[in-house]
């Protein structure tokens, strides 16, 4: 199988504080990929640099096959990108903003089949047509994951999508994580949950002060270690070091 | 095309809210009275000026010449000195005025040669007053107020001192005559002219400072949001021009800037049209806008607003939320204010060459003189501010996008040991 994303020494320095230090990692067609790690370690700086929004300090990244320094476009082309803690405009109603976002994409009818997808995974009801400004949470988030999903993108990058949400609400997001997955989409995603990437990933890779310390399935990590949570496997592995 | 339409219809919602139109709204009835208060102040704040007499009433007797001029000594008192006697003739117009110009006086009364002849038959004595150019700016005219008193002064004293003769209440007129852009305008006083300018030199510069410093406040604020929301972050990963991203805000909120511009000219329209009944209007000076001209104006006023928002958007490229973006909104009006102000109480041509060379920098003095220099005829200004104006804001708009394109957005500044990296936005950049 062809592997979505190529991620080969990659090292990040914002000024004199190396963030990333050397990761390397790859996420397979239709794999869920989680990358896990305490706050501050490095997480969100891998993801914004794969998403385009950073640039690299060195190494190399590639999805899809578009190499990152040569083809940023290629790469936005496929992949979808869902900060954490995000937002939507405020004036705009959930319709306007799934329509909005459409307009990037595609035209014509062809946005209006976008849309109607997008509120399908929102699951809103008649919610979809209030202001986001009076949106819970986890109306919100489940609003952003339909936005990012609708256009159907090769590669979502998801960062911490259930921080902050009540354990209805985090339960319902990793459902539609799963099914995304099933429709053939690579997903990467940050945590600082381990029981939530226990439950969710396929494979994963824990950093740790910006080095990756860790990487194989759940199952594999608990066995290596002889654990019965990757919560412990992350300790044993941060205490070994 | 069709993403960088879906980017300024965004904008546009976002900005154009009835919360923010109506706001607009009360600032301008507010800033709109203020330019009419200052207008009505002014006529109060003159010291007695240098005056200059010619006494062109030297046949026959001169009786009612010397009853003026004692009066005017009398007024003058201590500073009797700032009486000057002119040794033109009285009705050479050409020789007065350069005489004005070689002694550095502003306004000379020169008294009709059957003056005293006429009042003593029970007619009228002819004083013409002369004024030197007008400066633009509101208090940039010399006021006619002390002139006025003066003349209604000698009338006083002259008809208590006529005797034998019929009793007359006004035994003395006065003409006026007054330089402005190089010509003579007769039966018009300054005040006239800088009233009937009053919309260019204080409406002007007021509008294009609201504008500026709203729509400023209101694309800082919309940056912090972004920031905030993380939708800029969200757009920035999408399959879309940083180029395109970078447009649609600028041009969003340019138009933003010209709707609320059309709200602020209609109202404060309606203002003067109230205000200044009676007083001269600028076509009977001559001084009316051609097609062209009207296009030249509109131009600066966008570039200006183009370079306002390129200001904004750099100073938001720093921004981390709404919070830290309100503060942010202060440089920009200070830069807004400054030349209003010089703009509306001085008149730019006779500014120190340091604060003449400040003041050009400022990009928004160019569209709050941009009528007047269009009507005086000051060609100079006009092409250069014009260009300077384009060139301002092309380089803010391109170092806006190196930001765009930079992880500058997202970080901010990283210090370096000894270097900041605000220079990176230019070697790290990528598209
Ligand atoms: N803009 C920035 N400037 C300087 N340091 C930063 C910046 N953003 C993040 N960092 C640092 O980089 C490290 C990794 O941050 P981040 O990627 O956000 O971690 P995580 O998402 O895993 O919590 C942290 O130590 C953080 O303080
Ligand atoms: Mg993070």
């Amino acid at each position: 199988m062809a592997d979505a994303l190529v991620v080969r020494d990659l090292s990040k320095r914002y000024g004199d504080h190396l963030a990333v230090d050397n990761v390397s990692f790859s996420v397979k067609e239709g794999e869920i990929f989680g990358l896990i790690g305490p706050n501050g370690a490095g997480k969100t700086t891998t993801l914004r640099i794969i998403s385009t929004l950073l640039t690299m300090t060195s190494g190399s990244v590639s999805v899809c096959g578009n190499d990152m320094r040569t083809d940023a476009d290629g790469i936005r082309k496929c992949i979808s990108y869902l900060p954490e803690d995000a937002g939507a405009y405020k004036d705009l109603t959930g319709r306007s903003y799934l329509n909005f976002m459409a307009g990037f994409f595609t035209g014509g009818s062809d946005t209006e089949k976008m849309v109607a997808k997008g509120i399908g995974i929102a699951n809103l009801g008649e919610r979809i047509d209030s202001k986001v400004s009076t949106y819970s949470k986890g109306m919100m988030r489940r609003l952003l994951i339909a936005r990012a999903i609708m256009p159907g993108p090769k590669l979502a990058i998801l960062d911490e999508i259930t921080s902050g949400l009540d354990v209805m609400n985090a339960f319902e997001i990793r459902d539609v994580v799963r099914n995304i997955a099933k429709d053939g989409v690579s997903v990467l995603l940050s945590s600082h949950n381990m029981f939530e990437v226990d439950q969710l990933c396929d494979r994963i890779a824990m950093i740790d002060n910006g080095k990756m310390i860790l990487e194989g399935t759940p199952s594999e990590l608990k066995e290596r270690f002889g654990v019965d949570t990757v919560e412990e496997v992350f300790i044993r592995a941060a205490v070994k070091r | 095309m069709n993403h960088l339409w879906n980017l300024i219809r965004k904008e546009l919602k976002e900005l154009l809210t009835p919360a923010s139109v109506i706001s607009i709204i009360v600032v301008a009835v507010v800033f709109a009275s203020m330019g009419g208060m200052i207008g009505s102040e002014t006529e109060k704040l003159e010291e007695l000026p240098t005056i200059g007499v010619i006494n062109g009433d030297d046949d026959g007797s001169s009786d009612y010449y010397d009853v003026a001029y004692d009066y005017m000594q009398g007024i003058y008192g201590s500073s009797s000195d700032r009486i000057i006697g002119f040794s033109s003739d009285f009705d050479d117009v050409d020789s007065i005025l350069k005489e004005m110009d070689e002694r550095g006086v502003y306004i000379v009364l020169a008294f009709d040669a059957d003056y005293s002849n006429d009042i003593a038959a029970g007619g009228q004595g002819i004083i013409n007053v002369y004024w030197g150019e007008v400066r633009t700016g509101a208090f940039g005219a010399v006021s006619t107020y002390i002139v006025d008193s003066l003349i209604s002064g000698i009338n006083t004293e002259t008809a208590a001192g006529i005797v034998g003769g019929e009793e007359k209440l006004f035994p003395v007129h006065s003409n006026n005559f007054t330089m402005f852009n190089g010509k003579i305008y007769e039966k018009t006083t300054p005040s006239d002219i800088s009233s009937a300018l009053q919309s260019q030199s204080i409406l002007m510069p007021i509008l294009i400072m609201i504008i500026i410093t709203m729509i400023g406040g209101m694309i800082i604020s919309s940056m912090g949001n972004e920031k905030e929301n993380k939708t800029l972050e969200t757009l920035l990963t999408l399959p879309v021009k940083r180029t395109t991203i970078v447009s649609g805000k600028l041009i969003g909120s340019a138009i933003a800037g010209l709707i609320f511009g059309i709200v602020y000219l209609v109202g404060m329209y309606f203002y003067t049209n109230s205000m200044s009944s009676g007083s001269l209007s600028l076509s009977s000076l001559g001084l009316t806008l051609s097609i062209t001209d009207w296009g030249i104006v509109a131009v600066v006023i966008f570039l200006a607003i183009l370079s306002a928002l390129g200001i904004c958007m750099i100073l938001g490229a720093f921004v981390k939320n709404y919070k830290a973006a309100q503060t942010l909104t202060l440089p920009i009006s200070v830069l807004a204010m400054i030349p209003m102000f010089v703009t509306m109480f001085t008149d730019f041509s006779t500014l120190p060459a340091v604060f003449q060379v400040i003041l050009f920098a400022i990009p928004f003095t160019h569209p709050m003189m941009i009528m007047n220099n269009i009507m005086l005829g000051n060609t100079l200004m006009i092409w250069a501010g014009l260009g300077y104006l384009l060139l301002f804001s092309m380089v803010t708009i391109y170092i806006t996008v190196r930001i765009y394109r930079s992880d500058i957005l997202l970080t901010g500044l990283v210090r370096k040991k000894g270097k900041k990296s605000i220079f990176s936005i230019f070697s790290r950049a990528r598209d």
